[in-house]
């Protein structure tokens, strides 16, 4: 600690104190035994996303790639999970639409957790009018039924990944925005921040210096937990019909084998492995999330 | 009234005529009067104390002082100007009045290292020239040395005192010329009071800060202030040099708060009843009245005041700096 | 002798554990309160005068360590079945805590909660309501109020008038006025004065403002880092503290029309011990002003003075004449 005193610099503190910090989430999270496991499903996935192309071709995803194949043929040597009703490979599908759904996922998220901490930073930090036409309009969206306005949104703007992404985020941002007014309401009752004003601060920096370094680990806490219901929202978006038709994602895989009536015919590993993905990231975020949560929040904190 | 214009040039801080009211948070919506014309000068340099009990007004002085709370009437002068409403007079104002809060755990942001704490002032001034110098030094000031061992602590690592030292550290980087300090030792352990109090009258001394310190404890004025200020209900009613206002107090209730105070052991005991009384709804008359012990035991009556103090407001006379005046019907028989 | 002692303790040594690991709260601890005796015990935070309150009705988590022996009118605590600890609490000894407003149920009438508490006890004497809100000073209209509708020094009223309603030996006040007012805090110390002198009750007051001490006890002792450094009259202590310890806390707090307190705060350096890290020897040492060598590594126990009666220090300057005169 003595050879950093000599280089004290205001960005040298900064960085000190984010790597104490993190070092600190860091080893909690290896002790957290559900949070840890969550984290490397996550890392496998992302992985499997990522490396999608050295898996499997894309071409393999094209209609006319299963031409030559057998329909709906169980798992074998060749296709290690089967082939779909007209004979494409469903593993491959598999691989691609893991890119799909952690693409939407994760861009969902995003969008609401951007929403909902600006909203929920302008309504807890600036009262009065602006405060409750915020809060109404965030009432709204917390009680309004969000799957047929999510289907609405996404038949009107068009079905595209990046479209979904911004339909599903848009329609899921209100509980965040509540999560963060109530912290940035009790962060601003604080005594160092009644201190800072006292000093001479503008509000942009009390918001910067204060409130947002003590909202952060609540939102990225509450933004693992929000990606699970945005895949599981893709997912049925997709198989009601209301996805991207282009995109393998895993619902509309899910989808497919509904429709192909791969169900009674029994042809399990068409509707089971997509089904397992989506139970597996959205058990994974959850337990991450709450892993992170837990480590994040105060409250939580001195159970 | 030409020496009365010179007198308000020389002094720090005049409060005129000082009234803050606001709606009250009960239901009725009848207006708590927390500070209900106050008069009040500073001079460079003097300690002065602010006393009373809780809800009397002044923490709520306070926070108007250091524009925090909007007067409904009456002005507020620093150095023999107005305090400025535009942002950058304000910020200007704010560099040379500072304040130390009671709870200093409270006061320091928990993510927040003591060299960031003590150097936030600096980055609010956009004063960044020699900060580690500047905040080394005032950490030693404080009674933190050598400040290389405190400059990367947070404050969970500190002690009640060393947080409170801290936090004086924060306010003094900027050079105040007035500091009020609101109940700057009441949250702190017994053995560490006196040497945050010692902290305050020197560097009240040796900076030629004045320093406001409100307390509701009477041994601390006479540990460190020049004069008391006694506050009763949004009001000051006695006010004087300490001596004069603590070893001949003239109001009845400076007298009472004395009589309980047990180190001071020349007064029979005089407890007043009832509880700690409430600004929505201050008496006719005297606020004092309902708790006199003067009119319950008939005193007032016998020197033919009564009337008085049950009607008439009693206002604190004229006065010159050090004078030791209060506001009581008794005194003008 | 045994007849007229309350409540004896011997030798009370209290551990608790911490994430950290055990931690001594109270180390050796002696005391004794006679029948209608008040005794204040001072200290500041950390130095275990909370831990010794709780630990004299066994009311602390159940994996701390308690040894030592405490006499509470002739039975010990420490070996008491949880059916008898249940009686002797509130019946024999009862406590009034801190925070009035942590302690009362927020959505229960006041008259129903000291009911409540007469009801739990009934036996040796049932007062009534209306008996123990006229005692505190509280009219019976109060006995249909809500908690929050009553003023902090009204709830603190009403839990006395708890703590009286099973008419107990002992009552054990801590910090019984701390978050009140100076007016308010006088008239609660009043009330307890004058309910004491009258049912001769024997009181354990617990407090870190050693200046409300001297109206209203009897002896006190001081406590530092889980240790009784000092014990006497309250007059005599308040005034001529041995201790160096004790006299720093009493000279923390002026004597108003003093003058050689007057501008001239005094307190000490550095602050209390942190009771993981007890420092070698004497653990006042490395604050002490007259400290010597032999202070860092023997720890010198409480023992009766030469000049007093009554008073016993632990100090190796506690028969020093030239020290303790000053």
């Amino acid at each position: 600690m003595s050879d950093s005193v000599a280089s004290i610099s205001p960005r040298g503190m900064t960085w000190a104190r984010r790597k104490r910090a993190l070092a600190r989430v860091w080893r909690e999270l290896r002790n957290d035994r559900s949070g840890f496991s969550g984290l490397l499903i996550l890392l496998g996935f992302g992985l499997v996303a990522l490396c999608a192309p050295l898996i499997a071709d894309r071409s393999l995803l094209l209609a006319a790639a299963g031409r030559n194949n057998p329909d709906l043929a169980g798992p074998s040597a060749k296709f290690l999970l089967g082939t779909d009703d007209i004979g494409r490979d469903i593993l491959a599908q598999l691989v691609w639409g893991s890119r799909v759904s952690l693409f939407i996922g994760i861009f969902a998220t995003v969008v609401a957790v951007l929403i909902g901490s600006l909203v929920g930073l302008v309504a807890g930090y600036v009262k009065g009018k602006v405060a409750t036409v915020l809060l109404a309009i965030d009432n709204f969206f917390l009680v309004v039924p969000f799957l047929p306005l999510a289907i609405v949104l996404a038949v009107i703007l068009g079905r595209s990944p990046v479209t979904l992404a911004l339909v599903i985020g848009f329609t899921s941002w209100a509980g965040s925005a509540r999560l963060v007014r109530a912290q940035v309401l009790s962060l601003s009752e604080r005594g160092y921040v009644e201190r800072a004003r006292a000093l001479g601060a503008n509000s942009r920096h009390v918001i910067l210096r204060h409130i947002l370094p003590g909202v952060a680990p609540l939102i990225i806490a509450n933004a693992t937990l929000i990606v699970p219901g945005a895949i599981l929202t893709e997912s049925t978006l997709s198989f009601l019909g209301f996805g991207d038709r282009l995109s393998p994602s895993w619902g509309k895989l899910l989808d497919g084998a509904q429709s192909s009536g791969s169900i009674t015919l029994n042809a399990w590993w068409y509707y089971l492995p997509p089904g397992l993905c989506i139970i597996t990231v959205v058990l994974a975020f959850t337990l991450f999330g709450r892993a992170l949560e837990r480590i994040f929040d105060p409250r939580l904190a001195g159970r | 009234m030409s020496s009365n214009k010179q007198y308000s040039g020389n002094a720090l801080l005049e409060l005129r005529d000082v009234h803050v009211a606001y709606p009250s948070r009960r239901r009725g919506g009848s207006v708590a009067r927390a500070v209900d014309g106050v008069q009040l000068t500073l001079q460079p340099g003097e300690i002065v104390a602010l006393v009373g009990e809780s809800g009397c007004g002044k923490t709520t002085l306070a926070r108007a002082i250091l524009g925090l709370q909007q007067l409904s009437q009456g002005t507020i002068q620093f150095d023999g100007e107005s305090i400025p409403t535009d942002a950058a007079g304000k910020k200007l104002f704010r560099r040379q009045v500072q304040i130390v809060f009671q709870d200093p755990t409270a006061s320091l942001n928990p993510r927040q290292s003591v060299y960031e704490i003590v150097a936030e002032g600096l980055r609010i001034h956009g004063n960044s020239e020699n900060e580690h110098k500047i905040v080394s030094a005032a950490l030693e000031r404080c009674g933190l040395h050598p400040a290389d061992r405190y400059l990367l602590r947070y404050p969970h690592e500190l002690s009640g005192g060393q947080r409170q030292r801290v936090v004086i550290a924060g306010a003094m980087v900027l050079e105040p010329r007035l500091l009020i300090a609101d109940e700057p030792v009441s949250s702190l352990d017994a053995s560490v009071r006196g040497e945050i109090l010692k902290l305050l009258q020197d560097l009240a001394r040796d900076k030629n800060m004045a320093v406001l310190v409100v307390t509701h404890d009477l041994g601390l004025p006479w540990n460190i202030a020049d004069r008391i200020a006694v506050m009763y209900l949004g009001r000051i009613v006695e006010i004087g040099t300490t001596e004069d206002v603590l070893a001949r107090p003239k109001h009845p209730y400076t007298r009472a708060l004395l009589s309980v105070v047990h180190e001071h052991l020349q007064l029979e005991q005089q407890i007043l009843k009832g509880d700690t009384p409430d600004p929505t709804s201050i008496s006719r008359g005297c606020r004092f009245n309902p708790r006199c012990p003067m009119v319950q035991s008939g005193e007032a009556e016998r020197l033919g005041i009564l009337q008085k103090c049950l009607n008439d407001d009693p206002v604190l006379p004229n006065k010159q700096n050090n004078d030791h005046i209060a506001a009581c019907h008794a005194l003008n028989i | 002798m045994i007849d007229s002692t309350v409540l004896k303790v011997r030798d009370l040594y209290v551990t608790y554990q911490s994430s950290f690991g055990p931690v001594p709260a109270v180390r050796g601890v002696d005391l004794d309160i006679a029948l209608g005796e008040t005794l204040g015990l001072a200290g500041e935070s950390g130095c275990g005068k909370s831990t010794l309150a709780m630990a004299l009705l066994r009311l602390v988590p159940p994996t701390t360590q308690i040894s030592g022996s405490i006499l509470l009118d002739g039975q010990n605590v420490l070996t008491m079945k949880p059916g008898q600890l249940r009686l002797v609490r509130w019946a024999q000894a009862s406590i009034v805590f801190q925070g009035a407003q942590h302690v009362l149920n927020p959505v229960q009438r006041i008259g129903a909660q000291i009911d409540e508490a007469i009801q739990l006890h009934h036996g040796s004497t049932s007062s009534t309501v209306r008996e123990m809100l006229a005692l505190v000073g509280l009219s019976d209209t109060r006995a249909d109020d809500y908690p929050h509708e009553l003023s902090g020094g009204q709830k603190q009223r009403v839990m006395i008038a708890m703590a009286l309603s099973c008419n107990p030996l002992l009552i054990i006040a801590d910090e019984p006025t701390t978050a009140l007012d100076v007016m308010v805090q006088a008239q609660i110390l009043q009330l307890l004065d004058n309910i004491k002198r009258e049912r001769g009750l024997s009181m354990l007051f617990i407090t870190h403002d050693l200046s409300v001490l001297s109206h209203n006890t009897d002896r006190v002792a001081v406590m530092y880092a889980g240790r009784i450094v000092e014990v006497g009259p309250a007059e005599e202590l308040l005034r001529g503290s041995i201790h160096p310890y004790s006299r720093a806390l009493a000279e923390s707090f002026p004597i108003i029309g003093d003058p050689k307190s007057r501008h001239q705060p005094k307190g000490l350096a550095g602050d209390p011990p942190d009771p993981n890290l007890l420092p070698s020897g004497c653990p006042f040492h490395p604050r002490c002003n007259v400290a010597i060598d032999s202070c860092k590594s023997i720890d010198i126990k409480l023992s009766a003075v030469a000049k007093s009666v009554d008073r016993q220090v632990a100090c190796v300057h506690a028969n020093d004449e030239s020290r303790s005169v000053k």
